[in-house]
Formats: C-alpha cells, sequence, structure tokens
C-alpha cells in the first residue's frame, strides 16, 4: 500500500464536530492520514466518543492514525479510554 | 479467550503506588466538587453510567499475579456494580467544616481492590443549597492531569447535558496468559524497554552536562545532582503518618495571581509556591519551630517527557526538589528567591536525573517492591518535607446534569515522613489549594487557610498592591488555638519524634 500522508488540523474545541468532518476524508485516503491536535487542550465527552468512531472507520478503510502534537492531559485520556493504542503519535 | 496486551499490564512505575500503599495511608488521587443546587444518587449514576463506556479503564480491577512475580494487569470486573462506585454520604450540620471533615474521612480509606479502584461520594445536604462530590481514583490509575482529563469526560462543557451515544463494553473474560511463562507476562518486555530507554536517556544527560561545562559555568554540572539524594530537614509536619488525614482547602483569584506575576517578571508557579511556603513557615512556627536559616525542601511532580515522544507521556513523571528559604520573611525576596531557584533547576536538568533514578528503582523485581513498599513507606526518611502539585484545570464551568461546578479543590496523597501535602489547581479562573495532613504529624490543619489568605496579602502589599479580599467561608470562625491544646499537642508532637 502506498503511504501517503493527508494532513488535517483540529481546532481547539470543535474536536467532535471536525473529526465527523475528518471521517469523510478516510474514503479518498490510501495510507495514512495525520491529524493535527497541537490546538486541542481538553477532550470532552462528545470528542472521546468522535475520536473512538472515526478510529473504528480508519480500521475499517485500512487508514493508519497518527495524531501530531497531543497535549499530556489529552494524551492520557485516550489511554484510560484504551484509546492510544490505536493512533500513532507524532510530536 | 483473548491473549494478553502491553496495555493489559500496568506499568512499573503505575505499580509501585500499589506497593507502597498501606491500610489507612492510601494513594489516591481525588478532588472535591462542589456543585450548585440538588442531586439525586439516582441521577448522578444515571449520569456516571452514560459517561462510563467512554472509559473502558474504569471496568478494570487490578489483578496482581502469584507472589508479584511480574508486573500486576488489569482485567474486567466480572462483578462490576456501578453502586459499588457511587455512594451517598449525607452531611450532619452540612457546612463547609463538615464536608472537609466528612471527606477527610473517606479520602482516609484504601479502596478495595476485589473492584476497579475508583469511587465518587455524592454529599448531600451541605448549606445554600449545594451539593458536592469526592471523586477517587487509584495513583496506579491516574495522577493529578489524568484527574483533569476525566473531570472534563465525566462532566460537562455546557449546562445542558449530552448523553454520549456509547453502550457499556461487553466485558470479555481476563486475558489468557501463555503456558510456562504465566508469571512474567509483560515484565521481560518491560525490562528490555527500560533498559533501553535508560541507556539514550543517561547517554542524553551526559551530553548535556558535558554541552554545560563547555558552553557555560562549571556549576552546571553541579546542578545535574539533585538535593533528593540527602535526607531534608525535618519540619513539625515531618513525622511518620498514622492517619487518620485532615483536608484544608484555600483559594485565591487567578486574575490576581497574574497580576502579581506580571508586576514582578514572575511565574504563576513561582507566586503560587511563594505564597504557599510563607504559609507553611507561619504554620511551623506555629507548632513550634525555629526557622532561622532554615529551607523547605518541596518536592514538585513534573513531566520529562513534555516535548518527547507521546507515547510514553503515561509513566515519565518526575520529581524536582526546590529548597526555598524559611528565613526570609520579606515576601518580595521570598518571590526573587523562589523565582531563581525555578530557574536554575530548570536548566539543570534535575527532573530527568531523578526521573532516571526512578527508573532504575523500577528495574527492581515486583516481588521485591510489593515486599518492600509498605515498609518503605514507614522509614523515618524524609527526602523532602512537603509535596507540592501545581495542575492547571479547566479555565471554563463545568456541570453535572446542569448542576454547576462552583468550587474544584485537588487532593494530594500523604505518607512516609511527609505528613502535610498540597495540590494547587486552577478551575474557572480560580486557584485552589488542597492541604492534606495527618492528624497527628499536622495538627491545626485548618490554620493553614488564614495563613495563605494572609501570605498573599502580604505579597501584594509588598509590591504595591490592594491586598486580595476573599471570600470567608460560611459561617466560619478561625479561632485561635487554646495554649493549652497547643501545648498538649505539643507534647505529643514531642512525643512521636
Amino acid at each position: 500500500m502506498a503511504t501517503i500522508a493527508v494532513m488535517l488540523k483540529i481546532e481547539g474545541e470543535g474536536v467532535a464536530c471536525a473529526l465527523r468532518q475528518a471521517g469523510e476524508k478516510l474514503d479518498t485516503t490510501n495510507g495514512q492520514l495525520v491529524v493535527d491536535f497541537s490546538s486541542v487542550g481538553r477532550i470532552d465527552p462528545a470528542a472521546l466518543a468522535a475520536m473512538e468512531e472515526f478510529a473504528r472507520l480508519a480500521d475499517s478503510r485500512g487508514v493508519k492514525l497518527a495524531l501530531r502534537g497531543v497535549n499530556i492531559e489529552v494524551y492520557k485520556v485516550l489511554k484510560l479510554a484504551k484509546l492510544a493504542a490505536r493512533f500513532s503519535f507524532l510530536s | 479467550m483473548p491473549q494478553l496486551r502491553e496495555d493489559d499490564c500496568l506499568s512499573w512505575g503505575d505499580a509501585l503506588f500499589l506497593y507502597l500503599e498501606r491500610p489507612g495511608m492510601p494513594l489516591n488521587i481525588a478532588s472535591v466538587a462542589v456543585f450548585d443546587g440538588a442531586i439525586s444518587l439516582a441521577d448522578c449514576i444515571e449520569a456516571v453510567s452514560s459517561k462510563l463506556p467512554l472509559i473502558p479503564r474504569f471496568y478494570q480491577r487490578v489483578v496482581i499475579p502469584p507472589l508479584n512475580i511480574g508486573l500486576p494487569t488489569w482485567e474486567y470486573d466480572p462483578e462490576f456494580d456501578i453502586h459499588n462506585h457511587i455512594r451517598e454520604v449525607r452531611l450532619r450540620r452540612g457546612n463547609d467544616a463538615d464536608l472537609k471533615a466528612a471527606a477527610a474521612k473517606i479520602l482516609s480509606v484504601t479502596m478495595d481492590r476485589r473492584h476497579p479502584l475508583w469511587d465518587i461520594s455524592l454529599m448531600q445536604g451541605l448549606e445554600g443549597d449545594r451539593t458536592a462530590l469526592v471523586v477517587r481514583a487509584h495513583h496506579c490509575l491516574a495522577d493529578g492531569i489524568a484527574g483533569v482529563g476525566l473531570m472534563n469526560v465525566l462532566m460537562d462543557a455546557e449546562p445542558t447535558p449530552i448523553a454520549p451515544a456509547k453502550k457499556a463494553p461487553r466485558l470479555r473474560r481476563p486475558p489468557r496468559r501463555a503456558a510456562g511463562t504465566s508469571p512474567l507476562d509483560g515484565l521481560i518486555n518491560s525490562y528490555i524497554k527500560r533498559l533501553v530507554t535508560m541507556q539514550s536517556e543517561v547517554a542524553h544527560l551526559l551530553q548535556r552536562a558535558l554541552d554545560g561545562s563547555q558552553e557555560e559555568s562549571p556549576s552546571e554540572a553541579k546542578r545535574l545532582l539533585p538535593e533528593f539524594p540527602t535526607p531534608a530537614e525535618r519540619l513539625p509536619f515531618n513525622l511518620v503518618c498514622h492517619g487518620p488525614q485532615k483536608i484544608a482547602w484555600g483559594e485565591i483569584p487567578m486574575e490576581q495571581i497574574k497580576a502579581v506575576k506580571e508586576a514582578t517578571g514572575t511565574t504563576v508557579n513561582d507566586v503560587m509556591i511563594t505564597v504557599l511556603t510563607a504559609a507553611l513557615r507561619q504554620y511551623a512556627e506555629l507548632l513550634g519551630a525555629k526557622l532561622k536559616g532554615r529551607q523547605l525542601r518541596i518536592a514538585a511532580p513534573v513531566n520529562t517527557r513534555g516535548s518527547g515522544n507521546p507515547g510514553d507521556l503515561g509513566n515519565r513523571i518526575s520529581f524536582v526538589s526546590v529548597s526555598v528559604p524559611l528565613g526570609v520573611r520579606n515576601p518580595r525576596k521570598l518571590l526573587a528567591a523562589v523565582r531563581d531557584k525555578m530557574q536554575s533547576l530548570k536548566n539543570g536538568h534535575a527532573a530527568e536525573f531523578v526521573g532516571l533514578v526512578g527508573g532504575f528503582v523500577g528495574m527492581i523485581p515486583p516481588a521485591l517492591q510489593a515486599l518492600a513498599g509498605p515498609v518503605v513507606s514507614q522509614l523515618p526518611i524524609s527526602l523532602c518535607n512537603t509535596i507540592c502539585t501545581n495542575v492547571p484545570g479547566p479555565q471554563a464551568p463545568l456541570y453535572l446534569l446542569g448542576h454547576k461546578m462552583l468550587r474544584l479543590y485537588a487532593y494530594v496523597p500523604i505518607g512516609g515522613e511527609i505528613g502535610l501535602n498540597c495540590a494547587m489547581l486552577s478551575y474557572n479562573g480560580t486557584a485552589y489549594f488542597g492541604f492534606t495532613g495527618d492528624a497527628q504529624a499536622a495538627p491545626h490543619l485548618h490554620r493553614l487557610e488564614k495563613f495563605l489568605r494572609l501570605s498573599f496579602a502580604e505579597l501584594q502589599k509588598a509590591i504595591g498592591m490592594r491586598p486580595h479580599r476573599p471570600r470567608q467561608p460560611a459561617k466560619r470562625k478561625i479561632a485561635s488555638v487554646p495554649k493549652a491544646v497547643a501545648q498538649e499537642e505539643q507534647n505529643v508532637l514531642a512525643a512521636s519524634a
């Protein structure tokens, strides 16, 4: 499979909404999708649910997901949610 | 039957919190959150239940391998029942002192290890039409930063609650261990990873030390050696903790802390540490300490992988120790001393060094750690006088079932000879200080609330600002300690020393 990285940047609070839109990109992504989380300071319930759905969609389409610039609080929540293993992390 | 995955094992750092815990001296993180309005137990259970599927770890208990050979694992609790985790407590008088006493009682007790290590106590009957939650999670499950993240998930950012559409996970059977290697699951992999990591960290630190000695002064290399290896000079509250615990709270508006920071060219953390030091000085004096020429050694947890690989952040927490002079009574000079000290620690990579030492501790086999942990946690050795955490919390209001969270006090555990600790947490524009004290080592803990207010007011005055006029606790009079009582407690302290 060709590894073509598609970059997406999530802005601040609208994580759930942005990830739903990003989900549409999964159909046209062949390889890896890099999502920039450097502007995301916190994860609320809706965002966490959206991340799980996003990871499930990516799995089903064979797309690898990478998160860039995740802050430590968000990372720790992903770990407790057992979602951390479904993403790779880029600094 | 599912195979054991890497994230089914606790890390050595997380497991250490289990080994160090002993009855009456729990190692939990916790917070007390006060909400407006009344919240019923049934509604609280329903609200938390709706969010729980987002945090599968909260359905899992810790399973210790036979004879502690190998790392503990996370396994789904086959008897999981939300009613084991959310309880109701009715306050007798309902004032803040009553809330603190009831919360301290809850926080003094270790959790039942047969079930997932978290719980929520719904404190009913709080005056002023308010309700409080005491939220606990074992330190092996989450630290202060993760705790703030959890609050963001369990609460709502809007007054109108949004229930996530997700069902509870099917509680799968415990993972299967490969025949013949079952007691060592995860351990060998963990050791190899740790060795590789430590090798690169040693090389990195040596490189920085060499760079420093070439480009800067030779004293840079000395800064790599933190003060931790030598015992701290004891203060009155450095007695072996026997419980029960007590708690006290303070609060300062962030706006005013930032104003001091701006006026003095320091940081928010510098200002908070300065105010805490001044408050602890007054408290130590209250307990009869002579402080001329003495230092207060504060241990502060720091993340040593802030800009590194986020995949490793979970257990890369280290400590820096900050020794600040207790004899400096001029608040402006004290702030300058704290600023210089913090700056020198940032330059000196002490946290990385201590983290490395922690890495070596992690190399001790779990069986030995489990045996030694409860003993070590009672040894009369003080590597610091107090532990102080400072975690930035949500800066917008959070809600539970539409009820606004009014206040949020964090809790940090005590243990060993460290009988008084402080958790600082900012929430919605206010810095909250949560003091935890051992009843014997830190008597009259509530006096710290007044000392904190006075210390900040003195600092503001010293830099020409109008002192902060705090909100007074409802119907609470801070009485002076009767001389007879003070003398009696001094005698108890002397006898215990």
